[in-house]
């Protein structure tokens, strides 16, 4: 799934280190997570958008589109 | 590698069969996995950062506990299994290996005993995303486990191929394994040079 993790990370100054510490996580994860190579589990995505300000649909772009 | 089993066999008459020369070299890796991550571990600014694939040596000092751990858990374990393969070489051979081949398997039998406790307390400080990589490396070994098992016992049992020495469920448990781990790391992105 597509993100903007890096780039609101960047916009608040913070190495993936910082916004790993904040979230109490690995910087494996969040370094996973901006390579979308990971999709995080619904707590840490509502944790990653909650500590930007953020909907977690602004963060995490879905591409899905319902059945008619 | 072959140095290695000169060096261990000695002056003795050892019979190093493929199935004791694979495990060996299984051994050996899980091994060296332990003394490079041990290095870069003890000296993140000097060797960690070159050796292992991380962004600064400051990423090894913040998971030092759990590189520590697997370092030194990769280590015994790779001594264990080369020791059973060493023992299994000399018996069959009816050489003096350095342990009896019995008391080969119960090393190996207690450090997969401490293997596993030390899983269990690594897995407790794990974050989502090393508890989900872990999980599955065990589907891939478990998968790679059946494969093995049912190609290779079917056509035993047909007569189509030779039935597995012992050492070779070994070497593909722990050889499964092995292979698990670098097949996980590498589909979540961790393989890849930062």
């Amino acid at each position: 799934m597509e993100n903007r993790v890096r780039e609101f990370r960047e916009a608040a100054g913070w190495s993936q280190g910082e916004l790993a510490r904040r979230l109490g996580v690995s910087r494996q994860t969040i370094n996973a997570v901006e390579t979308d190579k990971y999709d995080p589990s619904l707590p840490l995505a509502l944790r990653m958008a909650g500590l930007f300000a953020l909907e977690v649909r602004q963060l995490f772009i879905d591409h899905w589109t319902a059945k008619e | 590698m072959f140095a290695g089993l000169q060096l261990v066999e000695g002056q003795g008459g050892f019979d190093w069969t493929g199935s004791s020369v694979i495990l060996f070299g299984i051994g050996l890796v899980y091994a060296l996995m332990g003394v490079f991550v041990g290095i870069g571990t003890v000296a993140p600014r000097l060797f960690g950062q070159r050796l292992l694939n991380v962004a600064d040596a400051e990423e090894i000092v913040e998971e030092r506990a759990n590189m520590a751990g697997s370092a030194v858990g990769c280590l015994i374990l790779g001594a264990a299994v080369m020791l059973l393969a060493h023992a299994a070489a000399a018996d069959a051979a009816g050489s003096t290996a350095l342990v009896a081949p019995a008391l080969a398997f119960w090393i190996l039998l207690a450090v997969l005993v401490g293997f596993t406790a030390l899983s269990v307390l690594m897995w407790r400080g794990f974050d989502e995303l090393w508890r989900q990589l872990t999980v599955e490396i065990s589907a891939i070994t478990g998968n790679l486990l059946l494969l093995v098992a049912i190609i290779w016992g079917g056509a035993a049992a047909v007569g189509l191929a030779a039935g597995p020495h012992p050492l070779d469920l070994v070497s593909i448990a722990f050889g499964s394994l092995l292979f698990a781990c670098f097949a996980g790391a590498g589909w979540r992105g961790m393989m890849a040079p930062r």
